[in-house]
């Protein structure tokens, strides 16, 4: 499933967030969208789920514009995951993570598939032993597996998840990122928007470079990651190399 | 600890819901059986059967059974109300004798009543009751429904039943009548003295619909929990389901309480404390407040029945002396999160 | 002394008696209350009853309404009683307290009537305030007609038990054994089936223990342009309005005029109920 948006403007009170965004997911690949704040990256990621409403341009998915697909199954084929996402009553674990698959539901009744999504999600984020707590007794980096398992429970072909990493342990960062590569290969479209410089560099197919509003530039991420537009967009001067046949960047000082 | 299965397992859930459903039909019978005349209830029941009218037959038929019927659905209603409204609005103090429904609901009726309207057109009364509830649930939902601070719906409600509450009282004196500035009482506390099977037909159609129209969205009120834009992505039409709490809420509450004044606290005391039992789920929990509603009311009517005061105390004295210290624990206990 | 003298002092005796006899007799009398707007009609020409209550001209409420118009009518506000120059005001016990409590600290002479709930206490409270206003012949007429007129509904009364009405009022209330309505109802040849059930004042009267009693009259107050309101509903309600026509029990209006006061209209009241019997 491809997803792509072409000449996208996005304004709000007289700013412009997005300014002519065009860009392409690729399915099977997992692209990051990345920027310094104020950049227009979650209101991109924002706009893709559906939340936010262009003033010009269009969202195709599979060629097909956006608004011309239901509801329902633009639900089954997008899973979106907010920044600090919440949950306002103290379900317990599986229940939460279960609410992502309301899209195939008809009632409030589970079958054995949503059951198997719903197991694997929780496997997938480690988190199956913690699945009969009530969600307000984790701690900040389990609520956010959790609630990425919920996002993973609908196992849409398009994953939109919006700094899903920043409250997770350095243990938890390395394996939800390699989970989310692995996700990405079985031919998913994995679109995330982080900070964190050293995770894009090794676990990001595809870039994506906002500056207010506009896109800088777009490619791999040693491609997009070079010094000149660290300097220029990020005002930061970095190190990098290569470890294991890969490589890495650690952002070094502000300039 | 691994069972995933216990989310395909209902038998919990209808467990309760049968419990409840026992001991509500166990009250409504214990309801009929008091009185403050002693009551043959072989023959009343063969009477009405029989469609003859005997003494006891009119006393059960006409009194004892429109009381204990109003009891049940203005129960009910208040507990699905204020179990809706908590979904709806995400906070667990949304009640709509707090948030002022109930007082506006209250004023709607008021105007109806008074001005003679509903003598000519019986059906005014609740559906003055209905708007007057419609009004303030949508006022409230655009003050504080995107904002989930507790501070603003709090305040919403209590501008919004000061208004409510005065414009009842300069309704009231204004009305030629002269013991219409006297009943102010009975219509913000809230009584079923005077219930008779004609209060019942009045709102049953009304109260019916808006049931319907709560049940139906339960299972997007679990959804919601993840916040507005989280249910919007997962498939949920939120103009549409609002729109359906909102006019379910109305519906119910603004029937009951044209009928029975503004009772206050069973939509806050009831989703409470069964929210335990149906682990914290919003869609588990209507049903089974609802049932939970009716029982409490039952059980606070016949109370204030066997209470020996000259003039029968009033429901809602009741429910608000056992509501408003319970409401005041609640504050207590759960302060730090809600100074945020 | 000379005749000049004498002269000058039987007419500064005579000054003093007729002065000191003015005084004592009242000349401008203004009521504030209903009830005794209606006793001090029977007794007062306009020009010495100055003002009466507004309530007094109101048919609904007063029995001696068609007499009221040609009496002065006030609104009960001080400033136009003070301005009316009364020399004796008589108010009613429970009512306008703080008016007749400022109208004393004024200086004027305020006169309280209870209520009085026997035709006997009716008589003496007649007798009492005709006393005080000096229309003493004016009272003794009018007890030798009402006394008449009581002894002829005692006459009427048949030998058969009292055929069992209840009252009913607005709220579900009754009137027990120690109140006017009770005496109306018994001169009337009724008995009173709230005095029945114990009641000894005018007290609620639960709607279950009303249909229980069996009546078999039933006395409404008159409410029929009054309906708009909680308490009058409950008179409406579908218990009553079964019990009616299922068990044909007789209802009475009665306009509440007739009973609202005890006094004269007493007397009017049973009457109207007791030409009511046959019915």
């Amino acid at each position: 499933m491809t997803l792509r948006t072409s000449k996208l403007i996005v304004k709000v009170n007289n700013s412009t967030l997005l300014n002519n965004i065009s860009v392409n997911f690729s399915a099977g690949k997992l692209t990051g969208i990345i920027g310094p704040n104020g950049a227009g990256k979650s209101t991109l990621l924002r706009t893709l789920a559906g939340l936010q409403t262009q003033q010009h341009g269009n969202i195709f998915l599979d060629d097909k514009p956006t608004h011309e697909i239901s509801k329902k199954t633009l639900a089954q084929t997008i899973s979106y995951l907010p920044q600090s996402p919440e949950c306002h009553w103290a379900l317990t674990v599986e229940r939460v993570v279960s609410l992502g698959r309301f899209p195939y539901q008809t009632g409030r009744h589970l079958n054995q598939k949503d059951i198997n999504a719903i197991k694997e999600a929780c496997y997938a984020t480690d988190i199956q032993h913690l699945v009969e707590r009530p969600i307000h007794q984790l701690s900040g980096g389990e609520k956010a597996r959790v609630m990425l398992a919920r996002a993973l429970a609908t196992q849409a072909d398009i994953l939109l998840a919006d700094e899903p990493i920043v409250s997770l342990d350095p243990r938890h960062q390395l394996e939800i990122m390699a989970l989310l590569q692995t996700i990405a290969r079985t031919g998913k479209t994995i679109v995330l928007v982080l900070h964190e410089l050293h995770f894009v560099m090794r676990y990001c197919d595809e870039l994506i470079l906002l500056d207010k509003g506009l896109k800088i530039d777009e490619g791999d991420p040693p491609s997009v990651l070079t010094p000149q537009n660290l300097r220029s967009v990020y005002g930061i001067d970095s190190i990098s190399g290569q470890h294991q046949n890969k490589n890495w960047l650690l952002p070094w000082n502000p300039l | 600890m691994m069972s995933f299965t216990y989310l395909l397992e209902t038998k919990r859930e209808k467990r309760l819901v049968l419990f409840f459903l026992t001991v509500t039909i166990l009250l409504f019978f214990a309801s009929l059986l008091i009185g403050d005349t002693p009551l043959n209830i072989a023959p009343a029941l063969q009477a009405i059967f029989q469609g003859h009218h005997t003494i006891d037959q009119l006393i059960l038929q006409h009194i004892r059974l429109p009381r204990s019927l109003l009891a049940i659905i203005i129960g009910a209603s208040l507990g699905i109300a204020g179990a809706a409204l908590q979904g709806l609005l995400r906070n667990p103090l949304a009640e709509p004798g707090l948030i002022g429904v109930s007082a506006s609901a209250a004023l709607g009726a008021v105007i109806v009543f008074y001005s003679g309207l509903s003598l000519i057109f019986p059906l005014a009364l609740p559906l003055g009751g209905i708007t007057g509830a419609l009004l303030s649930v949508t006022m409230l939902f655009l003050l504080a429904g995107r904002n989930s601070s507790v501070l603003t719906l709090i305040l919403a409600g209590v501008a919004i039943s000061s208004l409510a509450g005065a414009l009842t009282a300069l309704a009231l004196n204004l009305s030629p009548n002269p013991y219409a500035s006297l009943e102010i009482f009975y219509w913000l506390m809230g009584s079923l003295s005077n219930a008779s099977l004609n209060h019942v037909w009045l709102i049953l159609v009304p109260t019916l619909l808006g049931w319907w129209l709560l049940i139906r969205s339960r299972a997007a009120l679990d959804v919601l929990s993840l916040g507005e834009e989280t249910a919007s992505t997962l498939g949920v039409n939120l103009s549409l389901l609002n729109k359906q709490l909102i006019l379910g809420v109305a519906l119910s509450v603004g029937a009951a309480v044209s009928v029975s004044g503004g009772i206050a606290f069973i939509g806050l005391i009831i989703p409470h404390l069964l929210r335990p039992f149906v682990a914290h789920r919003p869609s588990s929990l209507l049903i089974v407040s609802g049932l939970g509603g009716a029982a409490l009311l039952l059980i606070a009517d016949m109370t204030v029945r066997l209470v020996p005061t000259q003039q029968e105390l009033k429901i809602g004295v009741l429910t608000a002396l056992i509501g408003a210290p319970f409401f005041l624990r609640l504050i207590l206990s759960s302060r730090r999160e809600w100074l945020s | 002394m000379n005749c000049k003298q004498i002269f000058l002092l039987a007419c500064s005796l005579g000054l003093i008696i007729f002065s000191t006899t003015g005084f004592s007799r009242p000349q401008r009398i203004v009521s504030l209350n209903l009830c005794a707007d209606q006793l001090l009609m029977e007794l007062l020409p306009p020009q010495q009853l100055v003002g009466i209550t507004q309530m007094a001209t109101n048919p609904d409420i007063s029995y001696s309404y068609e007499k009221a118009k040609k009496y002065h009518t006030h609104s009960g506000r001080t400033e136009e009683i003070i301005a009316l120059q009364p020399d004796l005001i008589v108010a009613g016990q429970f009512t306008s307290s703080t008016t007749n409590q400022l109208l004393e600290q004024l200086g004027y002479s305020v006169i309280k009537i209870g209520l009085p709930r026997t035709i006997l206490d009716v008589f003496q409270q007649i007798k009492k305030l005709a006393q005080q206003v000096n229309a003493k012949h004016q009272a003794e007429a009018l007890i030798t007609n009402m006394q008449g007129a009581q002894k002829n509904l005692l006459q009427a009364q048949s030998s058969h038990p009292l055929p069992r009405a209840a009252v009913y009022y607005a709220n579900g209330y009754s009137a027990g054994k120690n109140t006017i309505t009770h005496e109306i109802l018994n001169l009337a040849g009724y008995s009173n089936i709230a005095a029945e059930y114990g009641l000894t004042t005018v007290a609620p009267f639960s709607l279950e223990k009303l249909l229980a009693s069996r009546p078999e009259i039933l006395i409404f107050g008159h409410f029929q342009d009054n309906q708009a309101s909680l308490a009058h509903q409950l008179l409406q309600h579908t218990a009553i309005q079964t019990l009616i026509t299922s068990h044909h029990v007789k209802t009475i209006t009665m306009p509440d005029r007739y009973w609202n006061c005890a006094g004269p209209s007493s007397i009017a009241a049973a009457q109207y109920l007791a030409g009511l019997h046959s019915l």
